[in-house]
């Protein structure tokens, strides 16, 4: 399953040049020189006195430091500094064409902490024991693999296992980012605090975080990177109870590559109104019972949507795998999607109208430079996404292997852009929604405003579905009735059968911008797209609580007001 | 009439308080006791659902963190934290003291809720009325399923039948003012990366680490029963790891833990330099030492460090419910040694005890037990849970600091009436081997700590000698496992020396540095038979990879 979920946490990235100044100009020249070195003089002694040698070796260090200060209802409930630096080993024996990943496709992967200090002799030291594991690891993998393909059928997508790429040499300064940690949890007090206005919002908070990176990245192929990047979000999150016991949330979020990015206060004290107005409203909201039938998908509906049925499809790996469902493997140069739509993936895109991106990368976690990539033109499917591991017809990455640290990279989505060539006004998109709920003679659509995330499933082992998890939704209504928010549904489906429903786009893009999580772990990515109306979806009911509400009134809150929770 | 006058109560209590707050003239103790309890009167006052039953008694343990973290390998840090937070543990009940939700489940679950780190009376109330809603859901079901559960006869185990849920005890009210502890953070990294260093001296150790923990806490007990404690807890730990692989391929990972509650009671930095020096040394030599490839089965000494673990692994956890209950009134270790276990004292001549401590963290007072006595059980280490035979609380709830107590062992003093001198033993350990017609004997310095592995097990041998009886010399062997060792086997030790080797252990995740402090005073014995043969379990495959 692949899991885009959590609301827009907004931008890894985009590092301005007020903040390109290098900190630790020497310090992370020691650790890259260390580094460097070790990978030349490991990669020596295993070629020489390794049976079998191994033919590429590889480090790839994350360098974050990350500042977490939370408040609720103006109180400071954590404030935290935490600092990782993590160094994961990819070792590979055979050849390019089969090695120890064949079964494995690099699941997993071999991570270890380094320390804070720029000690040559720890770090070596600790390289070398996990260096020297990764390798016996590798090793084992190989024969398995062998023997596997020795006593097993011949896989129908088979191809290389490595694809060779001109090695990448860029040095960018290393970025850092200051908090003034007290003067930011006395804004956030204050900010929390304006959820006391809300008894009935049974839990609430604002939270700042603040985080920079740096990556290093050295391979036997003579690649040599390092660059960094920062990030800050403001965060607010509410929840409450409807009387059926639903549990309902709301999240905001503000992105930015730097502080002073973040915006003023005035639009953080609105958001804020607005969530806590929303939970109000969607706790009064009727739900909804299981329907199919027309509808509108806002913008960042969209770029979900088409982020789960179709971005998770067209990884380059899943092709190559037998447990894969592989929707769109024998699908190059056949249509896909209606003719007036094109699809690509373009991770070296920063900005987005005014949006920093959150899929902005420059290099992949394989150290490969980051590619626009044509996935669908006119309908017709072009590529796929591609990491090293190469598919037939498709033998080179294009800068798309991406991986948590601690994870090993496989194809994943950057900022996946959707593109109508023929569009109508929001206005007109509504009239044809209602047109279309006449003809269909229902009684109401439904627009998906804003949603949180959803997920896919894109094995064979359980049905191709996608899920989009909505929080307003409306229905509309074709005889002039206002209209309504609606609670508690999913948006349902299979990939072909969605695709063969989109009817028309509107002429206003939208940004998600998420966290996307599947076998490689957890990477930021966006989603863009605009507005689109399908003939048919289908929504179900969604799993709610049977807890009740809270049988006292919090202190401080009267009885009555809290009569309003029906127990 | 009454109704309106609580409710003006309620009021003003928290128009002063507001006041206060703005004055900030209140310290941390008295905000977060007062917001605690005046939502705890709230509880017990109002808190009740439809039909079901109001709670009876609620805790609430409040522990105030801050924490030192540093890991260090190699000579340099690996990370440093220092961190600063508030949790809260609350424990409902609902029934009566007879039966209730929880039962003779030992310890019954707390649920664990972040805190505000702000001293912010509001913000700590709205978190106690959060997880008292939470809690006493849990507790009207669990007591719904427990009734079901006896109606069908079901559930409990026979022995707990009819052993009441929870014991009855005096409140205890203990104020002490909530302390702060300064910390020089990178005083203390340079400190651990010096010591780290010196391990880095020794090529022959493969891997080694040394971590670093300061654990204070101002923990704060309140229950519905009237008990109010405020307690500041400091614990501090070193742990130093280091690994050797043997030319066989075994894998050997002693360790050293030094544990302090006080700054001032913390080894002096050449003391540690040589406790970390002596372990590399130790190592070294066992690392070098013939491989044991025998199969012995004979008497064995036990002595220093390994008769510590042998009375800590096989006795210290066995002494409440569930381990050696069956054996009260009887007999489990010879006539000539007794067993106390005494929380009052603090010192044994030199020697800093760390069991020491006046209430429990059940707020029940702690006194010393006489728990074996010539060798015959005569009573159990026991909390408010009750057991069958021992009814009341001892005073031995002690909670590591996550919220969950457990029955624990405090100072445990294992004395030996008998008189003999450690030569006198090793000459009966001789004797012995010569009647049964063995070449060599064996000698335990040190067993492993890192590692208990419980079940019936001791944790492999570090320090252990075939001693030979034709000239009583000492040799070193490595890579031995005593096998089927279990608790019963400590009715056979033949004889005990007049020495005492005192010694602490965390109980609980000692490698975090987090668990309850305890220490051990034991002789040194010796047992009629042991089963030692190799170890061929922690194997680890020579390095393909030169050294940097």
């Amino acid at each position: 399953m692949k899991h885009n979920w959590l609301t827009k946490l907004t931008a890894l990235c985009l590092l301005t040049a007020v903040l390109n100044t290098s900190v630790f100009p020497q310090k992370e020249n020691i650790l890259f020189k260390t580094v460097s070195e070790e990978l030349n003089r490991a990669f020596g002694v295993l070629k020489e006195k390794g049976d079998p040698p191994p033919y590429f070796l590889s480090y790839r260090i994350t360098d974050t430091e990350t500042t977490t200060i939370n408040t609720s209802l103006g109180a400071l409930q954590s404030d935290d500094t935490d600092y990782s630096r993590i160094l994961d080993t990819s070792i590979r024996v055979g050849d390019y064409e089969f090695d120890n990943t064949r079964d494995t496709q690099g699941m997993g992967g071999s991570s270890v902490q380094l320390p804070m200090d720029d000690d040559p002799y720890a770090i070596k030291n600790i390289m070398w024991v996990q260096t020297d594991a990764a390798y016996k690891t590798a090793v084992s993998e190989l024969r398995q693999a062998k023997q596997n393909q020795e006593t097993t059928i011949e896989r129908e997508f088979s191809a290389a296992d490595f694809s060779k790429e001109t090695p990448q040499v860029s040095r960018l300064e290393s970025k850092s980012i200051n908090v003034d940690k007290k003067a930011w949890s006395e804004k956030l007090r204050k900010y929390s605090a304006i959820f006391n206005k809300y008894p009935l919002i049974l839990s609430s908070s604002v939270t700042l975080t603040a985080s920079s990176t740096n990556k290093y990245f050295v391979s036997s192929e003579k690649t040599s990177l390092e660059y960094g990047s920062t990030e800050v979000r403001i965060g607010i999150f509410g929840t409450t109870k409807a009387d059926d016991g639903m549990e309902l949330y709301r999240y905001e979020s503000f992105d930015a590559s730097d502080i002073e990015g973040l915006p003023g206060e005035d639009k953080i004290i609105a958001a804020i109104e607005r969530v806590a107005k929303d939970l109000i409203d969607l706790r009064n909201a009727p739900t909804i019972e299981p329907f199919t039938g027309p509808a509108i998908l806002s913008g960042r509906a969209s770029g979900v949507f088409f982020h789960e049925i179709f971005g998770h499809r067209i990884e380059g790996h899943r092709q190559k795998s037998e447990y894969e469902g592989n929707t769109f493997t024998a699908k190059i140069n056949q249509p896909v999607l209606p003719p007036f739509f094109s699809v690509v993936d373009d991770p070296t895109l920063k900005k987005f109208g005014d949006t920093e991106l959150s899929g902005f990368y420059e290099f992949d976690d394989e150290g490969i430079r980051s590619q626009r990539v044509p996935l669908v033109q006119n309908g017709i499917l072009k590529t796929f996404l591609l990491g090293r591991s190469p598919i037939k017809g498709f033998e080179k990455s294009n800068g798309h292997g991406r991986a948590q640290p601690g994870l090993s990279p496989v194809s994943r989505q950057g900022n996946l852009i959707v593109q109508a060539s023929k569009t109508v006004s929001k206005a007109q998109l509504r009239k044809l929604l209602l047109d279309e709920v006449r003809r269909q003679k229902k009684t109401f659509g439904l627009f998906f405003d804003d949603i949180s995330g959803g997920f896919t499933n894109t094995s064979r082992f359980a049905p191709q579905a996608f899920q989009v998890t909505p929080i307003m939704v409306y229905k509309v209504f074709p005889d002039g009735r206002p209209d309504q928010l609606v609670r508690g549904l999913d948006l349902i489906g299979t990939p072909l059968t969605a695709f063969s429903k989109i009817l028309a786009a509107d002429d206003t893009p939208e940004i998600f911008n998420g966290v996307c999580g599947a076998e490689s772990g957890m990477v930021p990515v966006s989603a863009i797209s605009p507005g689109v109306l399908l003939s048919q979806i289908e929504v179900q009911k969604r799993p709610k609580s049977e807890a009740l509400p809270p049988i006292l009134p919090p202190p401080g809150v009267d009885a009555k007001v809290w009569k309003e929770f029906k127990q | 009439m009454k109704f309106i006058a609580k409710i003006v109560g309620f009021f003003l209590l928290f128009t002063l308080f507001t006041l206060s707050a703005l004055s900030q003239s209140k310290d941390s103790g008295d905000v977060i006791l007062k917001a605690v309890q005046d939502e705890m009167s709230r509880t017990m006052e109002d808190l009740k659902f439809k039909e079901f039953k109001k709670p009876y008694f609620v805790e609430y343990t409040v522990e105030d963190e801050d924490n030192l973290e540093i890991e260090s390998k190699y000579g340099a840090i690996i990370s440093s934290k220092r961190r600063n937070n508030r949790t809260l543990y609350t424990q409902l009940r609902v029934g009566d003291y007879e039966f209730d939700n929880i039962g003779t489940y030992a310890g019954g679950f707390k649920f664990p809720l972040p805190m505000a780190i702000d001293d912010d009376y509001d913000s700590i109330r709205r978190s106690v009325w959060f997880a008292t809603d939470f809690a006493y859901k849990l507790a009207i079901n669990q007591l719904a399923a427990r009734e079901a559960a006896k109606k069908d006869g079901e559930g409990e185990e026979e022995d707990d039948e009819d052993v009441p849920s929870f014991s009855k005890t005096t409140p205890v009210v203990s104020i002490e003012k909530p302390a702060k502890i300064e910390i020089d953070q990178a005083k203390w990294e340079k400190q651990v990366r010096e010591w780290s260093k010196i391990l880095v001296s020794y090529p022959e150790l493969r891997e080694s680490s040394i971590s670093f923990y300061v654990r204070h806490s101002n923990r704060y007990l309140i229950n519905s029963e009237g008990t109010r404690i405020v307690k500041p807890q400091l614990l501090i730990t070193l742990n130093v790891y280091a690994k050797a692989v043997t030319s066989d391929n075994l894998r050997l990972t002693p360790s050293r833990h030094i544990y302090a509650k006080e700054f001032d009671e913390f080894p002096t930095s050449e003391e540690i330099d040589k406790t970390i020096k002596d372990l590399a040394t130790d190592l070294i030599a066992i690392s070098k030492a013939p491989q044991f490839n025998e199969k012995y089965i004979g008497p064995a000494l036990f002595t220093d460090r390994a008769a510590i673990q042998l009375f800590h692994q096989l006795l210290s956890g066995n002494l409440e419910r569930g381990g050696l209950a069956e054996r009260l009134g009887r007999k489990v270790l010879p006539s000539f040694l007794s067993v106390t276990d005494d929380p009052t004292i603090s010192n044994i001549g030199d020697y800093r005890l760390l069991g020491d401590y006046k209430i429990d963290d059940e707020g029940v007072p702690a006194k010393p037990l006489k728990l074996i006595e010539n060798g015959v059980l005569k009573t159990l280490l026991t909390t408010r849970t009750p057991t069958k035979d021992v009814p009341e609380s001892n005073g031995r709830a002690r909670s590591g600091g996550d919220g969950s107590t457990m029955a624990s062992i405090s100072n445990l003093i294992i004395k030996s009436s008998s008189e003999h001198t450690f030569a006198e033993l090793k000459q009966q350990l001789i004797d012995a081997c010569k009647t049964q017609g063995l070449t060599y004997g064996i000698l335990f310095r040190e067993i492993d700590s890192t590692f208990a592995p419980g079940g019936g097990q001791l944790s492999v041998p570090i320090l252990a000698y075939k001693v030979y009886v034709e000239d009583g010399r000492e040799e070193l062997i490595t890579g031995s496992s005593v096998v089927d060792y279990s608790v019963r086997e400590l009715r056979n030790i033949l004889a005990a020396g007049n020495d005492a080797y005192p010694f602490s252990i965390l109980v609980g995740n000692g490698h975090q540095g987090e668990g309850v402090p305890v220490s051990i005073v034991a002789p040194s014995v010796l047992v009629e038979e042991i089963y030692l043969r190799k170890n061929s379990g922690d194997k680890e495959s020579p390095m393909v990879l030169t050294r940097p």
